[in-house]
């Protein structure tokens, strides 16, 4: 009898579990469906180049879980992403034949990536003044975002080639990769003003109206030294206060 | 548990076990059951219940969803006998869409069924649809009077003249206090509405209109629902979702297929979506699809019967009962003469109004990049396309083989040819045999990628994209089947816009049985909603009615009565 009991009471839990299982699919799996039938699918160009070099065309070599926002504000998420430096592209490594696509650009307005460490940097499309085609007024790039604000804080990782190495007994040569970091201050108006380095003394000088307001704020916030980018973070919120 | 049955009566124990495991499984059972009941729910409102030919019809439709997340698009349709006699897709706005549309002079006299629901609630049957029944009389009916009086539609259980109570179950009385009960012609009227706390956050449609003498006994419909998967139609957020499946001609896997959806465009545009294992597809169309014509098609060279759904695949069984409490016959002389006195004096107070939704358009073009155009018009005539892509498409090639033909682009970083994807007009077709005949005249201009480009997973490994004069994608010959389906559009809104009666001058006869209608009218405060109209030439009794859905998704359906009379009071 016992048994009975023990045996009914085990198909009534696992009935109740299967029960329950049935609303919780019932009740997700539209949202699945619906997400797998509206997210946009990423579009670019096969991407073949293979680096030869010294150093790396990426920002951070490895592929990375990342969401892409596109220029209509959809998001593609949890996608393998590697933001290239160099062509100031991001690339796209296709989950079922392993294909690196290079997006296009107009369509990708914004990515973030997640870093091993579990941090997440975020790029952003800029538009910023052209200081190599003397032709166009200004030019979209892609920079991290910094700092978001009333002035914010951008940084252009870019990848140049600095030189070449003789490699393979002087038969080959090889090309050397470089970051170089460039910031851009962002204003409310749309206007960004860009600066390599960050130096207390060049950044006041870009306000030459608040001058005495800026060096009085700086002083209050303690922020004496500028070395690192969490010194510019904190410098952009002082300005973003003042301006 | 162990314990407890040890230190009690055995017997007692395992029959006191028995039954809470009993009373567990019912309550499992029953809280499943309740599930089946759809989280969306549509209620649908009119001005009046009675039209004549050449009327329009103003509605409304109140959405409630439990988990907020209210379907963007709601479909309306008027039917009888199962035919579809106006169908539309309405934006939803602030949980509630509403319009209007016109009654033809074609129409037979009846009761029609006016039916709204969104693309999900069809996964549960016909018990779903909000459904509104109407009477149209249509004057160029031979005997379009008797039909309402000689039992076409029986008239017996008298006891329900009063109207649909039915619907009124539960409901708290609402309030609606008229400044007085009897108002002379072109008079003002002003009314206030005193919600209920429980109907505080309800939606509802007001409507003032001439009493008729007729209520519907709507008859509960029998679920017709045929499948138990309550995500078959897919909620519609953001942009519309065309379905459909594959079906073989002969025998073959119909799992797994890619279907193709493309439309005419000034670029060349490409979305698609694998079959799943029982041929099914779905694609989510932004609102850069409505009121475009796709055209869907299978990749390969394979025979696949495309079906895709229709939305207004509604069936409804039974019929509603009418109910007649007075002279109807009168009654629709009188609206018949308001209509001529209207049309003769070309009063019309149905206002179109912009629609200020802002829709996220999003194009799949194929590239957004420059690439390589050639316009033939700017070079010698040539006959055909062959001669076309030998002249002036360096990196396109088309020979001879099996009496067909065979185009290839050449990829200049991998130095192979492969075989493009061809666009004609924005829309992909299936093989270069379908643009032979294109000659230099037809053809604006070509623009070539002769390297490999993803949408998604698929890889494109080059695009020839062609661009004709004169819509030439509409005399191309398909050689497998394909699918053309035009989207729905998105129905403009409309008002009644109520007229200022008292501006009209007294020789100009206003005779309106519609008084005002406000079709989407919510509290929230507490506070009495403060109305206001001017009667019209028409005497009679009048009667102010609300209609709507409560928060907890009951409809409710109420009114207060007013004379309009040419005595003064």
């Amino acid at each position: 009898m016992r048994k009975i009991i023990y045996l009914f009471f085990l198909a009534i839990i696992g009935g109740n579990n299967f029960i329950s299982n049935a609303q919780d699919l019932n009740s997700c799996n539209c949202d699945t469906l619906l997400t797998k039938i509206t997210e946009p699918k990423l579009i670019g160009d096969l991407f073949q180049q293979q680096q030869i070099g010294v150093g790396s065309q990426y920002y951070i070599g490895d592929w990375l879980k990342g969401d892409v926002l596109l220029d209509n504000n959809y998001v593609v998420k949890n996608k393998n992403l590697r933001y290239n430096a160099f062509f100031d592209r991001l690339i796209w490594l296709t989950p079922e034949s392993f294909q690196q696509v290079k997006l296009d650009p107009g369509l990708v307005q914004g990515f973030s990536l997640t870093t091993k460490l579990g941090s997440t940097i975020s790029f952003k499309k800029i538009k910023i003044k052209d200081e190599v085609r003397i032709t166009s007024d200004s030019v979209f790039i892609y920079a991290q975002v910094l700092l978001e604000s009333n002035v914010s804080l951008f940084a252009h990782r870019k990848i140049e080639i600095t030189g070449n190495e003789i490699a393979q007994g002087g038969t080959h040569f090889l090309d050397v990769y470089t970051l170089k970091n460039i910031y851009y201050f962002k204003f409310s108006n749309g206007k960004t003003i860009g600066f390599k380095r960050f130096r207390k003394h060049d950044i006041i000088k870009m306000f030459p109206d608040k001058k005495e307001i800026i060096k009085g704020k700086l002083k209050e916030a303690g922020q004496h030294r500028f070395n690192t980018e969490a010194d510019l973070v904190n410098v952009t919120r002082v300005l973003s206060d003042i301006l | 548990m162990i314990f407890l049955i040890s230190g009690l009566n055995k017997a007692a124990m395992f029959r006191n076990l028995f039954l809470l495991l009993i009373f567990s499984f019912f309550v499992s059972i029953a809280s499943f059951a309740g599930n089946a009941e759809p989280a969306e729910k549509c209620f649908v409102s009119t001005d009046r219940d009675v039209y004549v030919a050449g009327d329009f019809v103003y509605f409304s439709v109140n959405i409630l969803n439990k988990e907020n997340k209210i379907s963007d698009y709601v479909y309306v349709s008027l039917i009888r006998n199962n035919s579809i006699i106006f169908k539309g897709c309405l934006k939803v706005d602030n949980y509630n869409a509403n319009g209007s549309f016109y009654i033809t002079d074609t129409l037979t006299s009846g009761v029609y069924q006016l039916i709204s629901y969104t693309n999900c609630m069809r996964n549960y049957g016909t018990s779903a649809l909000a459904i509104k029944d109407i009477i149209i009389a249509n004057r160029f009916d031979n005997e379009y009077k008797d039909i309402f009086n000689l039992g076409k539609i029986s008239s017996s259980d008298s006891s329900l003249v009063n109207g649909n109570t039915a619907r009124n179950d539960n409901i708290p009385v609402v309030d609606i206090k008229l400044n007085k009960a009897l108002f002379a012609p072109r008079e003002k009227v002003s009314y206030s509405i005193i919600l209920p706390e429980e109907l505080r956050k309800s939606k509802f449609s007001v409507s003032v209109r001439q009493k008729s003498p007729v209520s519907i006994i709507h008859n509960e419909l029998l679920n017709n629902e045929n499948n138990n998967d309550r995500c078959f139609f897919l909620p519609e957020k953001d942009g519309l979702v065309l379905q459909g499946t594959l079906k073989m001609v002969n025998q073959g896997n119909i799992a797994d297929k890619i279907v193709f959806m493309s439309c005419k465009d000034s670029v060349a545009n490409l979305q698609y979506t694998n079959t799943n294992a029982e041929g099914n597809f779905s694609f989510f169309l932004n609102p850069y699809y409505i009121g475009k014509t796709v055209v869907l098609k299978v990749q390969g060279e394979e025979n696949f019967e495309i079906a895709t759904d229709s939305k207004y695949d509604v069936l409804l069984t039974g019929i509603d009962k009418l109910m007649i409490s007075g002279d109807l016959s009168s009654f629709l002389d009188f609206s018949q003469k308001c209509m001529t006195i209207q049309r003769s004096y070309n009063q019309t107070f149905r206002r179109e109004v912009l629609n200020n939704y802002h829709f996220e358009k999003y194009r799949p073009s194929v590239y957004l990049k420059d690439c390589e155009t050639v316009k033939p018009a700017d070079y010698m005539y040539l006959p055909d396309f062959r001669e076309i892509s030998r002249e002036l498409l360096p990196f396109y090639r088309i020979r001879e083989k099996n009496d067909d033909f065979v185009g290839s682009i050449f990829d200049e970083e991998n130095m192979y040819f492969s075989v493009p994807y061809l666009f004609l007009d924005g829309v992909l077709l299936e093989h270069v045999r379908q643009i032979m005949y294109l000659d230099s005249k037809k053809i604006n201009k070509i623009q070539t990628i002769h390297n490999s480009r993803f949408i998604g997973n698929l890889n494109l490994p080059g695009i020839l994209s062609i661009y004709t004069n004169s819509s030439e994608i509409e005399n191309v010959k398909w050689k497998y089947p394909i699918r053309k389906i035009t989207i729905d559009s998105i129905m403009s809104g409309s008002i009644f816009q109520t007229p200022e009666i008292i501006s009209y001058p007294r020789n100009i006869p206003v005779y309106l049985q519609l008084l005002s209608w406000e079709p989407n009218v919510t509290s929230g405060t507490g506070n009495p909603i403060e109305k206001s109209f001017y009667t019209s030439d028409c005497t009679g009794t009048f009667e102010i009615v609300i209609t709507g859905i409560t928060d907890k998704g009951k409809g409710f359906n109420l009114s207060k009565t007013f004379q309009v009379s040419q005595l003064r009071n």
